[in-house]
């Protein structure tokens, strides 16, 4: 599996000139929408100190410049990670993503590690009982999952754990994390709780996390069970597997070491660029729970007209699905030794 | 199969020492301290704590941290002394004496005394003067501060004024050391080193509680004052030890605080789910205070700019729902344009719901049918999406089409203020929710209608009488209170007539506190609004 | 080249298409059904209602006994906070939610398929300029747009559409480049040049023809991906404004009832589940009878 070093820096650099394209459209976005760029970028500011805000976004932008100058001036914005203070939290925009950032991803990884080996197991399951009710069942039980709105689910989830005494809200009790001196180090709180060996915050955060998962992992689940089902049947009448079976191997060894080996590029690249896909959905579903997280940051940016939040939001989603989609790419060439690179 | 035993055991050892560590560090610790904590959930973020020039959310913070010369609530006509223990005025107004009280110190132990009522009062002023921010206006005829002796202070006006209310404003009349000044690095009091001080989340304050941490987005930590002087006349033993103020706009989120046992005290809960509340054994207070919501009218803009369009649209309000179908109950439909219970207010200044009046003033104005308005108001108010939603509905009926356009607070302001550079840019329709800063109809009519108001008066109202007849019962409040409240009714009866603008409601806003806290009566006063004092609430474990 | 094996190529082929994977697979016949369901109830959506005005959003009268009221034989779905029917809402909502896919869908699929043939046909820096840009938007979700565009435009149906066109046209501008590269290589397009056809003539008839049968399949699924994504830019208010008619404004406006009026949010979310659904099930079975190796691009799973 030669993965070379030329491909990955070919992608990087694909990706990087990509990013810069995602920086231009939204300073196009800026300028070109009605009313004044300035006053925009400084979140339409009032008051006495409106005036000197707008003028100082004015020379942020460097609006006064000659337009390929600024767009390069907005580029370098972008990549020095400096696109000023954000209005929100009056605190540096990618502080503020970067803080979020941990929360959003914790969800979204609890969110595929139970979906993507719970659709995976049900999708061969399906396989081996292909062409019969269960199987059709099974598929139909895919389409629905991935077609289920995340929003929908969520609160479902939550309304439903509520009647039963449960608030799924937040991302742990703050009274008990007050309680146990509970300090965020990585914003993985799973991981902070047990590096303090704060047992009782990391029993509380799991509680919390585990239905908004749930919910994320719908579409996940849905997806892979449908693929799985359909590369393991597929591989299931390949020759090589047939005369394994024909020589007396183990119908659990052919199943898994065979079929499903065949099947994983295929799976972890799908699960790989729907991870980046659902990265919405985690935000979605963190509004609904009412968890800090980039689904907060996409609410208050509406709210407090944050522009900057806004950009540095749409910068930073756009980075993630880029390395997401690389790394899928490079992890499947690892996993599929078909593919030379 | 040998893996997964050596697996299995790890990880049993593993959980095992983490629940040792668990029992033998934290459950002992989290008995020990025995901190009486109470959360109050706000619905809004904090916009600045400076005693003299913050004149919005901050008052949460401020009423608490800081103190005024004397408190006044209005509805039951008292005014009770805090920093000033007595107060006389000359025969004709003009020349105040305010005996300060003594034994009280700020929370760095610096002691409040004349020459730090004087530092207070000049600032507040000077700040709105030179700038036009804070409510500085309420100090607006002080001519002189003279300080007497450290606990007399004398004050000379310009013109005469009831100055006892002045003194018990909810913004801009509160009292800070002059220590402030030297720790901000300021070299004068209108250094902005020293508004940047306090709005770091320092405080320079007397009151009964001071800041502890601050983070005016997310969430504001007060402890207890120890060397408060009111400590002993209050003689509450139960009071909380720690205040914490938590900024959560989203009612449902404080819903969900307070059924998880994390807030005590909400002040914004979906309005359906009051009564389920009540049920689960939450004790309710209906928080009434001078907050309300006037609907102001374009007079700049066509079609509003027509008197009989206007009229037809008030007629068509379909004010016997209000109550019950935006508020769900929680509200008291608005008569003229102040509240219940405030010097000056004007009961039965209504409009009727008349369909067929309305059409008749309709074919009066002119107007074509089929006319489109716009509608601004805040957006995450529940009650003005509410009351938004219901008088689309009811205009239709009259073939006026509204469009919604729910913006926060800030696009609400400027979408305002267009009204006076352009007109036809700013909405026919916007709700302004108001609230006093002195107890004088002054605050409303002058700031909300005069034409000099810029900043605030949305419906871009011009009406030189009108502004004669206010100014004229301001100057008349320190002569004759009676005849000056008489003047600024004449003045609301105009604006009735013209059809500018109407209180929709006064605010009625559901508090909800759980039971293991104790909100008494006397804690809560209109005139400071959602100012809860905490030195009289009692917090049972 | 086996990918280009198109089993159709015209309207009757996709007719033929169509019955055989009706009498095949009961997913199919399933999926049709429920599309067909929802098509007819937006047609008819404000006849079928049983309180036309509640469904438009406006306040009834008697709102404040009605508010709030559970299902019951009066109000099937209930009634919402301002004593509106749901049913109604819902019924109404159909036709907005239907609008919404179609135009994203059709114009994403139009702009896609023109760049991605033009990309293949036209080659040299054409080719990597476009394909550059559209790499641009795949990277960017239609949320993030949305989001961009709501601050700058102010609420809309156009924030919704435009974002969710801006976020889809690469996808079928991808599968159009790919297949397009191919048949631009063959023969008889090479051919045509020499006879002198001109160059758009050919593109539109030979390499858009060949073109469009998958990308076509490939649509259908999508218009139930679209409208959960619509439904969740206009769920977070990006979108549309909170009294339109529409399956993710309803959610939205229940959404602080969840726990006292949960039947305000169920309802319309069945719906988008049920019609994202139904044309999954029809594009996936279509796309089985197509092609059944098709499956192995992995791309299209989506």
């Amino acid at each position: 599996m030669p993965l070379s070093l030329n491909y990955l820096l070919k992608r990087l650099l694909w990706s990087a000139a990509v990013l810069v394209g995602v920086a231009v459209f939204s300073y196009v976005v800026i300028i070109l929408s009605p009313g004044d760029p300035a006053a925009k970028w400084a979140g339409n500011p009032r008051g006495p100190g409106a005036a000197k805000a707008v003028e100082e976004a004015r020379k942020e932008l460097g609006l006064d410049l000659p337009l390929h100058l600024q767009v390069l001036n907005f580029l370098r914005m972008v990549f020095t990670g400096n696109l000023g203070y954000s209005i929100a939290y009056r605190q540096p925009v990618f502080a503020v993503l970067a803080r979020n950032l941990a929360a959003t991803l914790e969800l979204l990884f609890a969110a595929y590690l139970i979906g993507v080996p719970l659709g995976s197991l049900l999708g061969v399951a399906a396989s081996l009982r292909r062409g019969g009710s269960v199987d059709g069942f099974l598929q139909t039980l895919g389409l629905a999952l991935a077609s289920t709105p995340s929003f929908w689910l969520g609160m479902a989830v939550f309304s439903a754990l509520f009647s039963a005494g449960f608030s799924a809200y937040g991302r742990v009790s703050t009274g008990l994390a007050l309680a146990t001196g509970f300090q965020a180090i990585t914003g993985f709180y799973l991981l902070d709780s047990l590096l303090q060996l704060n047992i009782p915050v990391f029993v509380d955060a799991l509680a919390r996390l585990l239905p908004p998962a749930l919910a994320v992992a719908a579409y996940p689940t849905g997806l892979c069970l449908r693929l799985s089902r359909a590369l393991v049947a597929d591989a299931l009448l390949e020759e090589y597997v047939r005369a394994a079976v024909a020589w007396g191997v183990k119908r659990r060894v052919v199943v898994w070491k065979y079929a499903f080996r065949a099947a994983l590029p295929g799976l972890v690249q799908v699960a790989g660029t729907a991870f980046a896909y659902s990265l919405i959905d985690a935000m979605v579903v963190e509004y609904v729970f009412g968890r800090e997280g980039l689904g907060r940051l996409l609410f208050d940016a509406i709210a407090f007209s944050d522009f900057k939040l806004a950009i540095g939001l749409l910068v930073l989603v756009a980075a993630f699905y880029l390395a997401v989609n690389t790394l899928a790419d490079v992890a499947q060439a690892l996993v599929d030794p078909r593919v030379k690179l | 199969m040998r893996r997964g035993v050596i697996v299995g055991v790890l990880a049993a050892v593993l959980i095992a020492g983490a629940l040792a560590a668990y029992f033998l560090l934290y459950l002992p610790g989290a008995r020990r301290e025995k901190v009486k904590t109470v959360v109050y959930a706000y619905l809004d973020k904090i916009t600045g704590i400076d005693p003299s020039i913050e004149d919005d959310t901050g008052i949460v913070i401020i009423g608490l941290v800081y103190e005024t010369l004397l408190r006044y609530d209005p509805v039951k006509n008292v005014t009770t002394p805090v920093l000033a223990e007595s107060w006389e005025s000359n025969e004709d107004g003009t020349v105040w004496v305010f005996k300060l009280r003594r034994g009280v110190v700020f929370h760095d132990g610096t002691p409040f005394n004349a020459t730090a009522v004087k530092l207070s009062i000049e600032r507040a002023r000077d700040v709105y003067r030179e700038t036009g921010r804070g409510c500085g206006y309420i100090w607006d005829a002080v001519e002189e501060v003279e300080v007497v002796d450290n606990y007399t202070v004398r004050i000379k006006l310009s013109y005469p004024q009831r100055l006892d209310l002045m003194a018990a404003a909810s913004y801009s009349a509160y009292v800070f050391s002059s220590s402030a000044l030297a720790k901000a690095g300021a070299s004068s009091p209108f250094d902005p080193k020293l508004e940047e001080w306090f709005n770091s989340g320092n405080d320079a304050g007397s009151g009964p509680y001071y800041i502890e941490y601050y983070s005016p987005e997310s969430e504001v930590r007060l402890r207890k004052f120890e060397k408060w002087w009111g400590w002993s006349l209050v003689n509450n033993p139960d009071a909380p030890d720690v205040v914490v103020i938590k900024i959560r706009p989203d009612p449902l989120d404080q819903y969900n605080g307070l059924l998880a046992g994390e807030i005590d005290i909400a002040s914004s809960v979906p309005r359906a789910n009051v009564r389920d509340l009540a049920a689960r054994g939450f004790k309710v207070i209906n928080m009434t205070t001078f907050h309300n919501y006037i609907l102001l009218l374009n007079v700049r803009r066509y079609p509003t700019s027509v008197k009989e369009f206007r009229l037809a649209l008030l007629h068509a309000i379909p004010w016997d729902e209000i109550v019950d179908v935006a508020l769900k109950g929680f509200g008291r439909l608005g008569s003229g344009i102040l509240p219940h219970g405030f010097p000056g207010h004007v009961e039965n200044l209504r409009y009727s719901y008349d369909p067929t009046l309305a059409r008749e003033y309709l074919k009066r104005s002119g107007v074509e049918p089929g006319v489109t308005i716009e509608f601004v108001y805040q957006s995450d108010y529940e009650e003005n999406e509410a009351f938004a939603q219901l008088l689309k509905s009811r205009l239709a009926e009259l073939n006026i089409t509204v469009v919604l356009r729910p913006v926060p607070w800030t696009a609400v302001k400027d979408a305002g203020k267009e009204v006076w550079t352009n007109p036809d840019a700013a909405p026919h329709l916007i709700i302004s929710d108001w609230w006093p800063t002195m107890p004088s109809p002054y605050d409303y009519l002058y700031s909300l209608f005069h034409s000099e108001s810029v900043e605030w008066n949305w419906a871009g109202y011009s009406n030189p009488e009108f502004d004669e007849l206010v100014n004229e019962a301001y100057e008349l409040e320190g002569v004759d209170f009676t005849e000056a409240m008489q003047l600024y009714a004449e003045a609301q009866m105009i604006l009735h007539e013209e059809g500018v603008a109407v209180n929709l409601w006064d605010e009625v806003r559901p508090f909800i506190v759980s039971r293991r806290v104790e909100v008494p009566e006397d804690a809560l006063n209109p005139m400071y609004m959602y100012v809860i004092r905490f030195e009289l609430v009692k917090v049972r474990e | 080249m086996s990918a280009i094996r198109a089993r159709f190529n015209s309207a009757a082929g996709f007719l033929d298409l169509a019955k055989r994977a009706w009498k095949k697979s009961a997913r199919f016949r399933a999926g049709t059904l429920l599309v067909g369901i929802m098509v007819s109830i937006a047609v008819l959506g404000p006849h079928l209602a049983p309180y036309p005005l509640d469904g438009w959003g406006v306040v009834p009268r008697n709102a404040a006994e009605r508010a709030g009221k559970p299902p019951c034989p009066e109000f099937p779905f209930g009634t919402d906070s301002l004593g509106r029917d749901v049913l109604s809402r819902v019924l109404v909502g159909a036709r907005l939610a239907l609008v919404q896919i179609a135009l994203v869908v059709s114009v994403s699929l139009a702009l896609g398929l023109l760049v991605g043939a033009c990309a293949a046909y036209y080659k040299g820096p054409v080719e990597a300029l476009l394909n550059y840009v559209s790499e641009i938007f795949l990277a960017l979700p239609a949320m993030v747009i949305a989001l961009a565009l709501r601050l700058a435009l102010g609420q809309g149906l156009h924030v919704v559409v435009v974002s969710l066109i801006l976020s889809w046209w690469p996808w079928y501008a991808r599968s159009s480049y790919v297949y397009a590269r191919a048949v631009v290589e063959m023969e008889y397009v090479l051919l045509a040049r020499l006879a002198g056809v001109p160059g758009r003539t050919v593109l539109f008839r030979h390499v858009l023809a060949n073109v469009l049968p998958p990308v076509l399949v490939q649509a259908i699924t999508d218009l139930g991906s679209v409208l959960l994504e619509a439904s969740a830019i206009n769920f977070l208010g990006l979108g549309l404004p909170p009294d339109a008619p529409d399956w993710g404004i309803i959610v939205q406006n229940g959404f602080r009832y969840i726990v006292s009026m949960p039947w305000i949010s169920m309802f319309p979310g069945v719906f988008i589940l049920a019609t994202a659904l139904g044309f999954s099930l029809v594009g996936d079975s279509l796309r089985e009878e197509m092609d059944p190796k098709m499956r192995r691009r992995w791309k299209l799973w989506f």
